[in-house]
């Protein structure tokens, strides 16, 4: 059993992969080359799918990537609205880039959700758009008026949400990807072949999607709530 | 693992380069063609429209043109009854008068045929009368006097 602790530990380090020798060496860690294969995939396949994109679509191609981007637009709109379409772009990104991060682990890197930066980095970039809408819907004044509604008491709760927020949204997504993966390497030390895969598809490849698709369905909410 | 640290500057910054990529990429290509095909759509749309207004515009001139001219016709063949009508009117009147005419002046001939036939009658009258009184008197006395004497007497009688 310490053996297994161990090695748990282990794996879920999150290892120095190389440093890049200026102003005295700057580390990258495995998560963010891991971030990088994600981002090149999705800029490549970007490319791929909307090479020469036309009027009258006559590919299967064209019309997959706009099913898909509609199909994006059409969520987060019903979420928050038409006047909050300019944060369509940034949640796909998001949803995709979190949906390929918690698959990347089939391919045998690991998952840079894994790494407890890569999940902070995208809740405090969520909060700072959250609070960002707010302001850009309300003016500076009526951001900071919007903190003592419905009724003045609750202005320390409101403010401590700024703080709540993110750390929910980042601690749901580690969570839920650091227990999948426990549990994936429990359940491969009981049973090391055949059955595991059963688990995979629940934990790798359902659990991850559904991440995705909290992390960003609740930023869109909370976007929703800051532009009201 | 659990621990949070400067690399967390990565993701702000490897998040914010894909989101550039992915807009510029992905969203704002897709959008673009969405909005031309919006654009191309309302344009037919609206050009459709235009032409279905130019099309009623039209029904609605050939419409008028027709009535017109059905107007046109019907008051052109008013009229030309109307002359007609008129015309034979004229005639009908033209030949009642020339008929009364007609009557008038056969009246008159037949009047005037009378009244000579009425006078030869007076004359032969007087004559037979001059010659039967000529056989009982027996002798030639004065014919002249004779006829205007028996003239005369015919003449009272008549008045008589």
């Amino acid at each position: 059993m310490g053996s297994l602790a161990e090695e748990l530990m282990n794996e879920l380090n999150c290892e120095t992969a190389f440093t890049i020798p200026v102003f005295g060496g700057i580390p990258v860690p495995e998560s963010v080359v891991a971030t990088w294969i994600i981002m090149a995939f999705l800029v490549v396949a970007s490319l791929y799918l909307t090479r020469n994109l036309q009027i009258v679509p006559t590919g299967k191609r064209q019309v997959f990537v706009e099913s898909c981007v509609t199909f994006l637009q059409d969520f987060f709109t019903g979420i928050f609205g038409e006047h909050g379409k300019r944060y369509v772009p940034y949640l796909g990104t998001v949803l995709l880039f979190i949906g390929c991060a918690n698959l990347i682990g089939l391919f045998g890197i690991k998952p840079p959700t894994k790494d407890l930066n890569v999940t902070a980095g995208l809740a405090i970039m969520s909060i700072v758009l959250i609070e960002y809408a707010g302001i850009h819907q309300k003016g500076v004044k009526g951001w900071v008026k919007s903190f003592a509604e419905p009724m003045p008491i609750i202005t320390p709760i409101n403010i401590l949400e700024i703080f709540i927020k993110p750390l929910s949204l980042c601690m749901r997504l580690f969570g839920n990807v650091l227990g999948a993966f426990v549990v994936m390497e429990l359940i491969k030390i009981i049973v090391p072949a055949v059955i595991p895969v059963a688990f995979s598809l629940y934990f790798d490849i359902f659990d991850g999607l559904i991440q995705a698709y909290v992390f960003v369905f609740l930023t869109a909410l909370f976007i929703k709530e800051a532009i009201e | 693992m659990l621990t949070l640290n400067w690399n967390i500057i990565w993701t702000f910054v490897d998040l914010i380069v894909l989101y550039v990529l992915m807009k510029k990429f992905l969203f704002a290509r897709v959008q673009k063609v969405l909005d031309q095909r919006q654009e191309m759509i309302q344009g037919q749309m609206d050009y459709a429209k235009e032409q279905e207004a130019l099309a009623n515009q039209n029904l609605q001139q050939a419409q008028e043109t027709v009535e017109n001219a059905t107007k046109e016709a019907r008051e052109k063949a008013q009229r030309i009854l109307e002359a007609a009508s008129k015309k034979e009117k004229e005639q009908l009147q033209a030949s009642e008068e020339e008929a009364k005419r007609i009557l008038i002046s056969s009246r008159k001939q037949a009047e005037q045929e009378r009244k000579k036939l009425l006078a030869d009658t007076q004359d032969e009258m007087v004559t037979i009368a001059m010659l039967a009184a000529r056989k009982a008197v027996g002798n030639n006395i004065n014919e002249e006097k004779e006829k205007a004497l028996f003239e005369d007497l015919l003449k009272k009688v008549g008045e008589a």
